[in-house]
Order: structure tokens, then C-alpha cells, then sequence
């Protein structure tokens, strides 16, 4: 088969991985090819509008597992490819060189068995590294049920690994990915954290040691395909990232391409995606936990607002915050103040007190902030509102960008009946 | 009266100097002679003068540090026909201010300089992103760009970096301007008379694989035009291989 060909195969079967971010490493060029940057360069923007930075395939999708949510499954009809190492390597050089990518995501499907893949994959990603002296990006995924030493040669060569939980509960993966345990997911994790903080120590003594996947570890779950409510989903995002010291956790809105009969088909919850992000957000740069974003009255996020300003009108005994003297966690608490913004509020309030027209040049967005800041003239004028007001003034300021298609706000969701324990 | 110097920062540099030492406060500052002069007359011709601008450049750091420095530079390279003003009156905050000039985030100056800065560095990013090389017969990459403001200059050190072994020219078409790499300096020149040879015979198998790509890799059940327009401006879609129409041979 012609590599045009496993190319238009192979990308079109790893398209469902939500990763594609190229950052946390920061490396020179040293003459040769390639560097890396470490907030991330994307390189082009599909027609879905998620961002290419990497090229990102399988390096082979003839599986022997049988998951039912996925569309390389053993039993599904569609043609099957497998690239060649050299080939694979050569290909990523001759689309780098154009900035096409900023590197090369590897995932794969399970060819014979799990350690035989990850062999494959090190072979692509040894020629390319060493062979082609490739300084640039590399994500690659861990396969799950691979040896130990596997994954160690993987890191080496990698800057960032990830492996997917898949689904967010251990139910959910028995009933859809039988080939997967919530043990054999946890296990390589583990061994990825616990070999960057060995990692760390080593450089710590001697600066030539050789690094172990210096962007850290990511993960992805499939949101919409199994009952778990957010509340649930968002309290196994904070233990990822405080056991396992992840970077990042993607959400992937499920999309029925696998076994139709096992999965209900409905269009992608897109928006319940794009919220589950938000909290991510709040997660990790806002100081929030799981449990305040979702205490257990509500399971699921308000799909007419965003979890911020839905946490700061639970919260009105928080509120106002006065922007001129509230240290920098308070500020961040108010819907409409990002991050930069908050800082740059504690810089600007000490030349000078900030009042409403102050923060609109900071980049504070008033429609939402004025019903939560006070300035050093007081609250804004004229807002007295009750509860009921602000939520449905909010709710015309949220409105999400960009988001059309796919599901449609629905104010009585449905929601699934069962509750299901987190991994 | 106006000031117009060389388009070099050192030549901004010495606009301050005089600014500063004959307590002129410009209306303008021209990078070059402007084609249509105002009711204010000739503008005043300020000549560059290394040691004057180093003076200038060294108060410059030591009052408000490199970033104060950074944003007198940036005007150099904006677009923005009154940048070279607004860095002057910049300075004098710099000068009144120290390093609380960073505080002064409320400031209308300020304000102006910050939003020159982030333009030009945001093309600047944009163009690191959707950049894209071609390869010549005699092995020469070539990258083509129409940008708003000069950025080639700014260009240069990331792709210098990335592409250490790879001789490219990156041209700026609006400016007949190019930056050409040879693998051990990077230099600045105009490209006038630059005369291409041929794309290199797999060129546009590689450019068909990347369509080929780009339209496998979206979600078609997610799709969503308007994000990525919002992402990837159309200004740069005419040296996007990936928007261009896909050629019916395979």
C-alpha cells in the first residue's frame, strides 16, 4: 500500500484523539532540525476548528481489541494500515520542513499484542530522533498492558506520554472496552509519574541526564458515551491531577462511529464538552475544587451558564469583591476576570484606585463582572438585582462563541439514571 | 513638527535623544520621508548616531528595565502610523515613572504602546504558525508572506533555530523583503530582483498528502467554519496549501 494511502487511514483513525497540544517543552535547535517551544505552536485549524500542531496518526489500526466506542475495532468494516517505521520518520521530517506540524503524534491500535505495538512505535520514533537528528515534538501514547521497559524506552524518546482512561468509570470501561482494566490504565500512569520525579532528582545532580518525557503526561476520556455525571467526571480530573501529576485532561464529546447497538446515537454533547473545559480551567489556574464547582445538590454543570458564574451566584455571601484591596485568589473568583486580568488588577491598584472604566481597559468583561466587583466607587450603579435578574443577564452574556450545531441547550436534560462509582 | 528618521531603532533612539535634549514634543514620528507631508511642513530630518542611541538605550533599562526597552522597539517594526509618537511619549513616562510605568496600566499611552506591541507580536506569532515552505529544485526552502507589519526581522531567529540545516528564504512580498538563512547567519536583504528556480518535482505530492491529511483529521460531525476563521484568519489562507483546492490526481 502507498503511503498516501496510510496516511489518509491512519489519520483519519486517530482524529478522535482530542490531544494535539505541542507545549511544556522548551528546547534550542543545536543546529540540526527542529525545536521546541514551550507554550505551543499551532499549525493550522481543521474545518472543525480544534488546531493541528501535530501530525497526528496511528501507526496501525488493525486492532485486536474490540472497544466498542471506537472505530478500529476488530469488528468493524473499514480498511486497515500500518506504517513503516522509516517511512513513518520520513514523512514527519518532509511535513516539519514545510511547518506544516510542529512534530509527530503517535498513537496506535494494538497489532498482535501490547508490547509488539509499543516495539513499532519505538522503532518510528528511534530513526527519527537519532537517524534523522529530530529535535521537535513528539507525543506518543502509551499502550496499555505494554512492559514496564517498554514505556521507559518510550519516554526517553517522547516529550510527552499519555495514556487514555478511555471512559470515567470502571463499569463504563468493563461494559465498552473489555480489553481494558482500570488497573492496566492506572499502572503505566504511575510509572510515568514516578519515573519524572526520579527524572527531576537525576538533573538535579548532573545536567546531562537524559530526560523522561520533560512535557509530562496528559490523558483523554470520552464524555456522553456512559452515564457519569460531571460531578463525577470532575472529581477524577482533580485526582488525575493531584495523583498523577497530569498536565493535562481532554474531554472528547462522543461521536457514534462504534458499535451503534452497545451506544445511544445522538449528536455530540458538544456544549456539555466545552463546559467540563471550563472547569478544567477552574481547576487547574483558579484555585477552585471539583467539590465547590459541583457541591452535591447539582450533578451535572448548568448548561446556561459557565461553572464560574454559576459558582459566584450560589455564592452571593462571597460577593462583592472589591478589586482594590481583595488579594489576587478573591479576584480570581469573579466571573469575568481571567487570569492576566486578575493580575493585572493587583499591578494597576497600586499606581492608582481602579474604578469600572479602569477595569474595562484592563480587559475585564463588565457584563459579567459587574454584578460581583466593587470598585473605588462602590458597586456599579443602578444594580440592585435579585438572583432570578442576574442569572438570566448572565446567561445572555455567556452565550457560548463559536459553538454552533450539535446538540441544542436543552433546559430539562436528560439525565442518566444510574450513578456509577469513579475510577 | 514631525521627526523622520532612518526606520533603524537606533534612529527612534535618537528621536528621544533630541526630543529630549531640545524639549520638542513631535506630532509624528516617520519611519520614512512620508509621501504626503502635512500643514505642519517639512518634518525635521533626525540623523542616527550610535553612541546617542546607546545613551538613550542604557537610561532606557536602567529607568524601567528591557520590557520598557522592548516596547520603544516594537514601534520600529509596527505598522501603526503613529507608533513612533506614542513610543516617544512612552518614554517620557518611562523617564517620569521608573519601573511603576509598568503599573500604569490605566494610562491612555500606555495603553496605545501595549496594543501596538501585542499586534505586531500576535502577527508575529500567527506567521510562526501558518508559515509555509516550499522546496526549490536546488534544495532551497522558500516561505512566502504578506503580513501587516515588518515582521521579517522578527521571523528570522525562530526559524533560524528550528531549521538549522535547512538553507530557506522567508519573502516578504508587500515589502520586497527578504530574510535568507545559509545554515550559519541569517541576513536581511531586498528581493527585488530575486529570481526562483523551479519547486522541487515532490513538492506537490507533499502539499496533496497534507490536504490529504487536513481533511481526514476534522470531525465532520463537529464541524464549525466560523471557529476556524475565528483561529485562522483568511488574510493567510492564499499560502495555506490546505485551503487551496485539492488537485484530482493520486
Amino acid at each position: 500500500m502507498d503511503i498516501w494511502e496510510k496516511l489518509a487511514i491512519l489519520s483519519d483513525a486517530a482524529k478522535y484523539d482530542a490531544a494535539c497540544t505541542s507545549s511544556g517543552v522548551s528546547r534550542r535547535g543545536a543546529g540540526g532540525l527542529g525545536n521546541a517551544v514551550s507554550c505551543g505552536i499551532c499549525h493550522s485549524f481543521a474545518a472543525d476548528g480544534r488546531c493541528i500542531a501535530l501530525l497526528k496518526v496511528l501507526m496501525s489500526n488493525a486492532c485486536v481489541g474490540d472497544c466498542r466506542y471506537c472505530q478500529s475495532r476488530r469488528s468493524a468494516d473499514g480498511p486497515r494500515a500500518t506504517f513503516a517505521p522509516e517511512e513513518l520518520a520520513e514523512l514527519t521530517i518532509s511535513f516539519y520542513r514545510r511547518n506544516y506540524i510542529e512534530g509527530l503524534f503517535l498513537s496506535s491500535a494494538i497489532v498482535r499484542s501490547p508490547d509488539y505495538t509499543m516495539e513499532l512505535m519505538i522503532d518510528a520514533l528511534a530513526r527519527l530522533r537519532h537517524a534523522h537528528g529530530f529535535r521537535g515534538y513528539i507525543h506518543a501514547k502509551a499502550i496499555p498492558g505494554a512492559s514496564p521497559a517498554l514505556v521507559e524506552r518510550l519516554g526517553l524518546l517522547a516529550d510527552r506520554l499519555s495514556v487514555n482512561i478511555e471512559l470515567p468509570s470502571e463499569a463504563s470501561l468493563r461494559r465498552l472496552a473489555p480489553h481494558k482494566t482500570k488497573a492496566s490504565i492506572l499502572a503505566p500512569m504511575a510509572q510515568i509519574r514516578d519515573r519524572a520525579v526520579q527524572g527531576e532528582r537525576e538533573l538535579a545532580l548532573y545536567r546531562g541526564a537524559p530526560r523522561f518525557a520533560p512535557a509530562g503526561q496528559s490523558t483523554q476520556m470520552i464524555v456522553g458515551a456512559s452515564p457519569e455525571t460531571d460531578a463525577q467526571i470532575l472529581r477524577l480530573t482533580q485526582g488525575l491531577y493531584r495523583k498523577y501529576r497530569l498536565r493535562r485532561v481532554f474531554y472528547s464529546a462522543y461521536i457514534p462511529v462504534g458499535d451503534a447497538r452497545a451506544l445511544p446515537v445522538k449528536a455530540p454533547p458538544l456544549l456539555r464538552e466545552h463546559r467540563l473545559y471550563q472547569a478544567d480551567w477552574l481547576l487547574r489556574f483558579y484555585g477552585f475544587t471539583a467539590e465547590e464547582i459541583l457541591d452535591g445538590a447539582e450533578p451535572m454543570l448548568d448548561p446556561r451558564l459557565d461553572p464560574k458564574c454559576a459558582w459566584a451566584l450560589r455564592h452571593p455571601e462571597r460577593f462583592p469583591v472589591d478589586v482594590n484591596r481583595a488579594p489576587l485568589e478573591e479576584i480570581l473568583r469573579i466571573p469575568g476576570v481571567g487570569v492576566r486580568t486578575a493580575r493585572r488588577i493587583v499591578s494597576a491598584r497600586r499606581e492608582a484606585p481602579l474604578t469600572f472604566e479602569g477595569l474595562k481597559k484592563l480587559g475585564v468583561v463588565i457584563r459579567r463582572a459587574q454584578f460581583f466587583a466593587a470598585c473605588a466607587g462602590g458597586v456599579q450603579p443602578g444594580l440592585r438585582a435579585g438572583r432570578e435578574a442576574v442569572c438570566s443577564q448572565l446567561t445572555a452574556a455567556c452565550r457560548v462563541p463559536g459553538l454552533t450545531g450539535g446538540e441544542q441547550l436543552s433546559l430539562f436534560d436528560q439525565r442518566p439514571q444510574l450513578l456509577l462509582g469513579g475510577i | 513638527m514631525e521627526y523622520v528618521y532612518d526606520g533603524t531603532f537606533d534612529g527612534l533612539l535618537c528621536c528621544v535623544f533630541r526630543a529630549f535634549e531640545r524639549r520638542e514634543n513631535p506630532d509624528e514620528v516617520h519611519p520614512c520621508m512620508p509621501a504626503q507631508l502635512s500643514m505642519l511642513g517639512e518634518p525635521v530630518r533626525v540623523q542616527t548616531d550610535a553612541t546617542r542611541a546607546r545613551r538613550v538605550e542604557a537610561g532606557i533599562v536602567r529607568a524601567a528595565g528591557v520590557q520598557a526597552l522592548s516596547h520603544v522597539r516594537d514601534a520600529v517594526f509596527s505598522c501603526n502610523p503613529h507608533a513612533g509618537r506614542d513610543a516617544l511619549r512612552y518614554v517620557r513616562l518611562v523617564f517620569r515613572y521608573g519601573p511603576a510605568v509598568h503599573d500604569l496600566l490605566t494610562d491612555d499611552t500606555l495603553l496605545r504602546v501595549r496594543e501596538t506591541s501585542q499586534r505586531l507580536w500576535t502577527e508575529t506569532n500567527r506567521l510562526r504558525e501558518f508559515l509555509r515552505f516550499r522546496e526549490l529544485e536546488n534544495g532551497v526552502f522558500i516561505a512566502e508572506m504578506t503580513p501587516d507589519n515588518d515582521v521579517t526581522e522578527l521571523l528570522m531567529p525562530h526559524f533560524a533555530d528550528r531549521f538549522g540545516d535547512m538553507p530557506f528564504v522567508l519573502h516578504d512580498r508587500g515589502r520586497q523583503k527578504a530574510g535568507v538563512w545559509d545554515t550559519h547567519t541569517w541576513v536581511l536583504a531586498s528581493s527585488e530582483r530575486m529570481q526562483l528556480p523551479p519547486m522541487h518535482a515532490r513538492e506537490a505530492r507533499y502539499q496533496e498528502m497534507w490536504k490529504t491529511f487536513y481533511d481526514a483529521v476534522a470531525i465532520r460531525e463537529r464541524n464549525n467554519p466560523r471557529l476556524r476563521r475565528r483561529f485562522m484568519p483568511q488574510k493567510y489562507w492564499r499560502d495555506l496549501p490546505e485551503m487551496q483546492e485539492r488537485a484530482v490526481f493520486r
